[in-house]
């Protein structure tokens, strides 16, 4: 019984204090705002060991022993994914003053019930749970798209709201059908009660849901607008954070049902293509990290879909695509004109694009080798030649973005500090993760074993 | 019976309504309409025949699981009727300040965000 809710409480409570702290003493709050965001992650940095050695901690709310009350479970899957969104929020709330001039309490307090929504569907062993958890995460990033009052962030929040509404009613359906058909919401116990055939309509009403949230081609067609249209911060949260932990939520949810493997290499592969050619064709920075999003999320789940050969890819890449979208987004952020000469920023934008397209030794070749390698293994070799075409057109916009963003000859821009820590730290991270890939997959090993193991996952809630 | 048929007809009203309906403020309704329909669909599924309202009290705790309807969906539905309430709120509060700034509540006219 390890109290793995502290970090849920910590967040949640900060966020309430901080509006009413921002009144008297502005510098205080900034650091308060921090402070939260250093326990969560040095929460889950100290857990590591432990889980990691294969133990899977759990806690029953109240002490309800399981099904009747809620479980909260912590394997290596969720406890790897909190490490890398506490990470990545740390990495945004030391920029957010940059790009939020006023109202910045608001602006905080939506930001870390952002993250109390993500926390808690990452460590929910309850179905229901999982959908009221997600709710809070996308009501609060609808209030975060309208932030700044301007038509366009106004017209992304409506597109937003809208589309993530139905989602979500999807979702709900989902789990209500599966609560009619098994009588539980446990998801431990759903485990030993459901199958993929059985549980067809549910499990697609589910998935619907949550392909929309991670916008995956047929449900992307929100992403584009909203990750143009919103304040920076938010677009820099929905293409690389909110999208891994969506991807986290269809892998526990496939990790209960079954893995379905043709309809995810399907739309996999449709997302990668799609994706990738309307990301060529944009002059919208933003617009082409979200296709850009859009195509690297399609290799995501082509490479769940090849089943247990590709979550090691899988998972790999989506830790490369958080991390090298972060840093992405915070160039976009700190270069505010076409044809600068910022050498430091530059480079980093050049090494990103490089890591994200799949050039060796970058942390991104790394783990679109591996799925390429699961995908000829697993026999599915036209995907795969697909998947290696798309890096090389991946490569090709990336290039041609940097190309209109930078130059030699353009005007000398001072770099800015607040943004160049965050991404010179992430940019070194994911150098390490690729010239160093042996450690990197030594350390993933345990989060592919817990996608795995659904017995010791049972047997963790349970007791055996 | 009744109760599913037109959970189902509620659902398919408000995607009707959410996809067709140009209004902003009609599609917000649909929005509603389709979370009713669900939370109807959901009721209807802990619901039993002549049962008694899930409440144990010292007479009938013995019999009740055998008589009651399934409290655990109208929990259910209780969460998700407040978050519902919190979307609307939200959506409305939206279409307020769209209509401030852009004089019109036709989302086929919101054309900043194209391409």
């Amino acid at each position: 019984m390890t109290p793995v809710y502290v970090p849920l409480v910590v967040l949640l409570i900060t966020a309430f204090l901080t509006p009413l702290i921002g009144i008297r003493f502005k510098l205080f709050r900034r650091a308060l705002v921090v402070s939260a965001f250093f326990f969560s992650f040095f929460f889950w940095i100290s857990l590591l060991p432990t889980v990691f050695s294969g133990k899977i901690l759990t806690y029953n709310m109240n002490l309800w022993p399981p099904p009747f009350g809620i479980t909260l479970v912590l394997d290596s899957l969720s406890l790897f994914i909190l490490v890398v969104v506490s990470g990545l929020g740390l990495a945004i709330v030391s920029a957010v003053e940059n790009f939020i001039k006023e109202r910045r309490s608001e602006f905080y307090s939506l930001f870390l019930l952002m993250h109390v929504g993500m926390t808690g569907i990452l460590i929910t062993g309850d179905l229901f749970n999982l959908f009221v958890f997600t709710e809070i995460m996308v009501i609060s990033s609808y209030g975060l798209a309208i932030f700044e009052r301007s038509k366009k962030a106004l017209e992304a929040g409506i597109k937003y709201l809208v589309v993530g509404a139905f989602a979500t009613s999807l979702i709900l359906l989902g789990i209500g059908l599966t609560y009619g058909m098994t009588g539980t919401l446990n998801m431990a116990d759903l485990m030993s009660k459901i199958s993929l055939a059985k549980a067809f309509v549910p499990l697609s009403l589910i998935l619907a849901g949550y392909l929309t949230e991670i916008g995956i081609v047929p449900f992307h067609f929100w992403k584009p607008d909203v990750i143009e249209g919103v304040n920076l911060p938010l677009a820099a949260m929905i293409a690389s954070v909110s999208t891994t932990v969506g991807c986290y939520a269809i892998l526990r949810v496939l990790f209960v049902f079954g893995f379905p493997h043709a309809p995810l290499i399907a739309l996999g592969t449709i997302s990668m293509v799609v994706g990738a050619f309307m990301a060529l064709i944009q002059s919208n920075i933003k617009r082409m990290l979200a296709y850009s999003s859009v195509s690297q999320m399609g290799y995501i789940l082509f490479a769940f879909g090849l089943g247990s050969y590709g979550f090691l890819g899988g998972i790999f890449h989506l830790l490369n695509n958080a991390l090298l979208k972060m840093v992405m987004f915070l160039i976009v952020g700190s270069v505010e004109e076409e044809q600068v000469n910022m050498p430091v920023t530059g480079a980093c934008f050049l090494i990103a694009s490089l890591g994200i397209a799949g050039v060796p030794p970058l942390n991104g070749f790394v783990s679109k080798f591996l799925i390429y390698d699961a995908g000829i293994r697993s026999g599915f070799l036209i995907p795969t030649v697909v998947a290696i075409v798309i890096s090389v057109i991946t490569l090709a916009y990336y290039l041609r973005a940097f190309r209109r963003m930078f130059s030699n000859s353009g005007r000398r821009v001072k770099e800015k500090r607040d943004f160049l820590v965050p991404i010179l730290v992430l940019t070194s991270f994911c150098i390490f993760l690729g010239v160093f890939s042996f450690v990197a997959i030594q350390a993933l090993r345990p989060v592919v074993g817990s996608l795995l193991a659904r017995s010791a996952y049972s047997c963790a809630v349970f007791g055996c | 019976m009744l109760g599913y048929l037109f959970g189902t007809v509620f659902v398919a009203i408000g995607i009707y309504c959410l996809v067709m309906k140009r209004n902003i403020i009609k599609k917000v309704m649909g929005l509603g309409i389709i979370t009713a329909g669900i939370h109807l669909l959901l009721i209807t599924m802990g619901y039993r025949e002549g049962s008694i309202p899930p409440i144990v009290t010292p007479e009938n705790i013995l019999t009740f699981s055998q008589y009651s309807v399934d409290p655990l969906p109208q929990a259910l539905v209780l969460t998700s009727i407040v978050i519902d309430l919190s979307i609307t709120a939200l959506a409305l509060s939206m279409a307020i300040v769209i209509y401030e700034k852009n004089k019109t509540l036709d989302s086929k006219k919101l054309k900043e965000l194209i391409g």
